[in-house]
């Protein structure tokens, strides 16, 4: 069994950490994605009209991942107002144990 | 790739050939890679709501901070870096292959398919190190006012936010998505790596048996790269999801 | 190696493998049941298909049965049930199996396997002057996951607890939960692996539309010449394979969450049957409705476009006009196609979906009626002044038309979130998509079939059956569903066992009945056709002639009952579009016919 200490105390809340950084990693992270396919998969070399077939298409993924986490972020909300004024549920709580039978 | 000098107001699209100049079976690859884009990006999107609708989520620096013996060393990140360029050279050297079968390279093909194999096998390995690490390793948390240990897995999730106790800091259990999401997609991914791996070793074997070297052509490697390339892609973002932001 | 030589050496071999046809024997098991002939596949798919709705409509009507006769008995269905109709009357537990598999087995097994199966597989390869599919062995892959999965479906009722009961949709906590109900234990499982093969089995198939579609038209067949079916085809597969991978995911997950303790969409949950919280800690249930929906809007234009495909080539055949507006029908189906991905959440109004969120889903959805109106004016364009043939194809394909009006506008209704709070999970949802999507796209299938009959076996289909079908049908289905619009307005929910406990719904007992026996009687008439069906297979009208219709497609080219690889000879090359009816004096001119010196533009 494994036992580790942390070496920084550092309370980070989320949704993202480090905020400034984010919106590079991921440019960078596109741009890799970007080289992998155009480069290594050749697409780049292909007729144009396959290589819109394909780009074209993951566009649906800009509403597919819009939306999702704008719920999302709605779920974290209306949570913080359910969870206002009921000490059973504080927020980072335990996972409640079963037997602790708060939901009866 | 070689491409012969087409007229200037050719007819792509007329009929009786193919209008994008690739054989169906490389089209099909391509549209299948597309399809299985979404379905990781179902995993990737919903493990993103989810964290959307959490105060808290874990910082992947403290939870991915060690590496096969170094001990106890703070070395946030490092293992699985890696195992992204273990993954990314198995990339080059899947394009090399490709390449060397455009020759009609046999030996080429066999060498580089070779080394390619090699990565995929090193890359899940890692993984394997890196879930037991994960699984078997225990951290203090507090829980209902005692101090206890928890692994990290599908329902147990040590690496919560950390409070005062006893005037020392301690951690609290986190959001137990983290395990479920990080296991189930590196997971499907691992899956993905494994089944090119066994996709790669037939075309060593169909290439080693010259079926390619007698048809003609060495598409089949093609097609295999595609979807070993594919499998990078993916990695990029479970990278970036999972231990980058 | 060059490109070309990737190219080359596949025509090569798809030229050696037509000749070889002529003089190699078949077995039995290469024709008929491991075929790679994309027109076996497809009369597999479609016989399939015709058993599934077979026992997908006794379904409807043995759960009919209870709602319309809530208190009665009926000692015959204990013989034949046994425990799940304990003192002849179906147990609520067996009824929400039926309702379950009844939507399952028709949307998947009958309206997307059966419908695209079969005609895809017979008509893009016709239509676009082909051989075969590009893959005939995927093609065939495709086929068996079909079946494969279709028998875990079936199995799941002989398990001890009974299939699936949680709903077409299968959300959680219900489906992810055995304490919950019978139905989510083992049949939940059976439900999960079946619609798991059943993905694979849609994406064989639909990788392979596109790439035939893509690759294989014949000299001339530029995309704009092709017939409104096969455009049709195409948008339905592209449909398929960029969303049903996302319902692999929300499955994937939902098993997880059975079976591995994880919490992907239980949170904070309480079972009252053993008096137990679970562990299950911060995920959503909302989550596995959003996975879901995103393959399930889509899905309801997989099952409807090739119905509206097949209505445009038929009611163009059988009037004997160009279609109207070529080019706004196959910019509407891609408009539907775009729009489909875009518009999963108006099913979510009511989850606690953030208003303003639902707002855009609200615009988007309203946004599809433009490109549906453009589609119906159409085809009441096309009818207008035409030299109509009432054919029982041409009748189905006009029912289909009235059946999308009729659903088409009550969709507008649901699609605004305002009114959707009061009609959400009411009967007017069930009147709305049972009229615009059940009946409307298997009168599209009835269309198809009685005219692409003669392709697939030789022989016409009994037409005066064929004439009763169509009327007791179309006047059954809109007897049906019509009136449980009020219904639904008067506040009365779906999937309830008993409905009749409400004082306020008391009124309605007598309309009960009144659906439940339409609804055996439209079943009955189904039956009426399955043994049209299979008695013209052997005694039906033989053709005389390659081309019964007057069509104008490739398909009616072929001999009458084309062999392996279609054409006997050279595949023949097209030269104009689909659509020259009535033209420069004539009754209609074949794709294949060289555009004359003299003649007039369309
Ligand atoms: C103008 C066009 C349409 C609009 C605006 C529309 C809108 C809607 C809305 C908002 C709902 C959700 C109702 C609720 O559950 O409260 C719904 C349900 C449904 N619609 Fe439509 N619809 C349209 C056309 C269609 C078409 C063409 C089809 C199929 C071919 C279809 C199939 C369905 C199905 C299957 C459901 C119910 C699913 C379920 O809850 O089980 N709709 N529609
Ligand atoms: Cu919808």
């Amino acid at each position: 069994m494994e036992h580790q200490q942390l070496s920084s105390a550092e309370i980070s809340f989320a949704p993202v950490h480090r905020d400034d950084t984010v919106g590079v990693i991921c440019i960078l992270s596109l741009a890799k994605a970007f080289y992998i396919v155009s480069i290594f998969m050749h697409l780049g070399d292909e007729v144009r009209n396959l290589i819109m077939t394909i780009v074209v298409p993951l566009l649906l993924f800009v509403w597919f991942i819009a939306a999702f986490l704008w719920d999302g972020d709605s779920w974290r909300n209306l949570r913080k107002d359910y969870n206002k004024g009921n000490p059973a549920k504080q927020e980072h709580a335990a996972p409640k144990p079963a037997s602790e039978g708060t939901l009866k | 790739m070689a491409q012969t000098a087409v007229p200037q107001e050719y007819k792509w699209w007329s009929g009786g050939k193919s209008p994008f100049n690739v054989s169906y079976g490389k089209l099909m690859m391509w549209y299948f890679l597309m399809s299985d884009a979404f379905t990781f990006g179902a995993f990737l999107i919903s493990y993103g709501t989810i964290r959307f609708s959490q105060e808290y989520w874990p910082n992947p620096n403290h939870v991915f901070n060690a590496f096969p013996g170094a001990g106890h060393a703070d070395l946030p990140l490092a293992f699985v870096s890696l195992m992204t360029f273990i993954l990314i050279i198995s990339s080059v050297t899947m394009v090399l292959a490709v390449h060397a079968g455009h020759n009609m390279d046999k030996k080429g093909v066999q060498k580089y398919m070779l080394w390619t194999i090699l990565g995929g096998i090193a890359f899940l390995s890692c993984q394997a190190w890196e879930w037991t690490h994960l699984l078997t390793g225990y951290h203090e948390v507090l829980i209902d006012g005692k101090l206890t240990t928890l692994n990290t897995t599908v329902s147990h999730n040590p690496w919560g936010a950390h409070v005062e106790y006893n005037g020392q800091h301690v951690g609290t259990p986190g959001p137990v998505a983290f395990g479920g999401y990080f296991f189930g997609i590196t997971g499907f991914h691992g899956f993905h790596v494994f089944s090119g791996v066994v996709i790669n070793i037939i075309m060593y074997i169909m290439t080693t048996k010259d079926v390619f070297h007698n048809r003609g052509h060495y598409e089949m490697i093609e097609k295999a790269g595609l979807y070993w390339h594919f499998v990078d892609l993916v990695w990029v973002f479970v990278f970036l999801c999972f231990y980058l932001i | 190696m060059s490109n070309e030589a990737v190219l080359h050496a596949h025509a090569a071999t798809g030229h050696a493998e037509h000749h070889e046809h002529h003089h190699h024997h078949e077995s039995f098991i290469t024709k008929y049941i491991f075929s790679q002939d994309h027109k076996m596949i497809s009369k597999q798919f479609l016989v399939t298909g015709i058993v599934w709705a077979i026992l997908g409509g006794l379904m409807s009507v043995l759960f009919r049965l209870q709602l319309g006769y809530p208190n009665e008995t009926f000692p015959i269905l204990e013989d034949i049930l046994g425990k799940w109709a304990k003192g002849g009357k179906i147990q609520p537990e067996f009824y929400y199996a039926l309702v379950t598999m009844h939507g399952t087995v028709l949307v998947f097994f009958v309206l997307t396997a059966g419908l695209s199966g079969t005609f895809s597989n017979l008509l893009i390869p016709l239509q676009c002057g082909a051989r075969d599919m590009a893959s005939p062995f995927l093609n065939m892959l495709s086929y068996w996951f079909f079946f494969i999965s279709s028998i875990i479906m079936l199995s799941s009722f002989f398990i001890e607890t009974g299939a699936a009961s949680g709903g077409w949709t299968s959300y959680p906590p219900l489906s992810a939960i055995g304490d919950f109900s019978e139905g989510s234990k083992a049949g939940m499982d059976c439900w999960l692996i079946s619609m798991a093969l059943f993905i694979v089995s849609a994406l064989l198939g639909g990788l392979n539309y596109i790439a035939t579609v893509l690759n294989m038209r014949t000299k001339g067949l530029s995309m704009t010449k092709l017939p409104l079916t096969i455009w049709a085809f195409f948008f339905t597969a592209v449909l398929g394979v960029l969303s049903f991978p996302v319902l692999l995911s929300g499955a994937i997950l939902l098993l997880f969450d059975r079976h591995l303790g994880t919490s992907f969409y239980l949170s904070d949950i309480f079972v009252s049957k053993t008096q137990t919280a679970l562990p299950n800690e911060g995920g959503s249930a909302i989550l596995y409705q959003h996975l879901f929906w995103f393959l399930g809007h889509p899905e309801v234009y997989i099952i409807l476009l090739p119905a509206m495909g097949m209505a445009s080539e038929i009611i163009s055949t059988n009037s004997r006009k160009p279609i109207f507006g070529y080019m706004a029908m196959v910019g509407s189906l891609f408009a539907i196609c775009i729009l489909a991905f875009l518009v999963w959440a108006h099913h979510m109004f009511v989850t606690g979906l953030n208003p303003f969120l639902g707002a855009f889903f609200v615009l988007l959805t309203l946004l599809i009626a433009v490109p549906s109106a453009i589609k119906v004016f159409n085809w009441l364009t096309t009818l207008w002044k035409g030299n109509i043939r009432f054919t029982p194809a041409m009748l189905f394909a006009i029912g289909f038309v009235s059946l999308f009006i009729s659903g088409g506008l009550t969709g507008i209704y649901l699609g605004n979130s305002a009114l959707d709070y009061q009609l959400h999970d009411t009967y007017f949802v069930v009147a709305h998509f049972h009229i615009v999507m059940g009946v409307a796209s298997m009168f599209g299938m009835f269309a198809g079939i009685y005219h692409w009959y003669p392709k697939m076996f030789g022989r016409h289909l009994n037409h005066t059956l064929g004439y009763i079908h169509f009327w007791v049908t179309i006047c059954g289905a809109y007897l049906i569903f019509w009136p449980m619009h009020y219904q639904g307005l008067a506040g009365a929910p779906r999937r309830y066992y008993d409905i009749s406990n409400w004082h306020f719904l008391k009124g309605f007992d007598g309309l009960n009945q009144f659906i439940s026996t339409v609804a055996l009687i439209v079943f009955a008439t189904q039956l009426l056709f399955v043994f049209n069906y299979f008695f013209s297979m052997y005694k039906g009208r033989r053709l005389t002639t390659k081309n019964p219709w007057g069509s104008t497609t490739l398909e009616w080219t072929t001999p009458i009952n084309p062999g392996h690889g279609n054409w006997p000879g050279e595949i023949p090359e097209v030269h104009r579009w689909a659509y020259d009816y009535s033209k420069d004096g004539r009754d209609f001119i074949p794709q294949t016919e060289p555009i004359g010196a003299e003649e007039s533009h369309h």
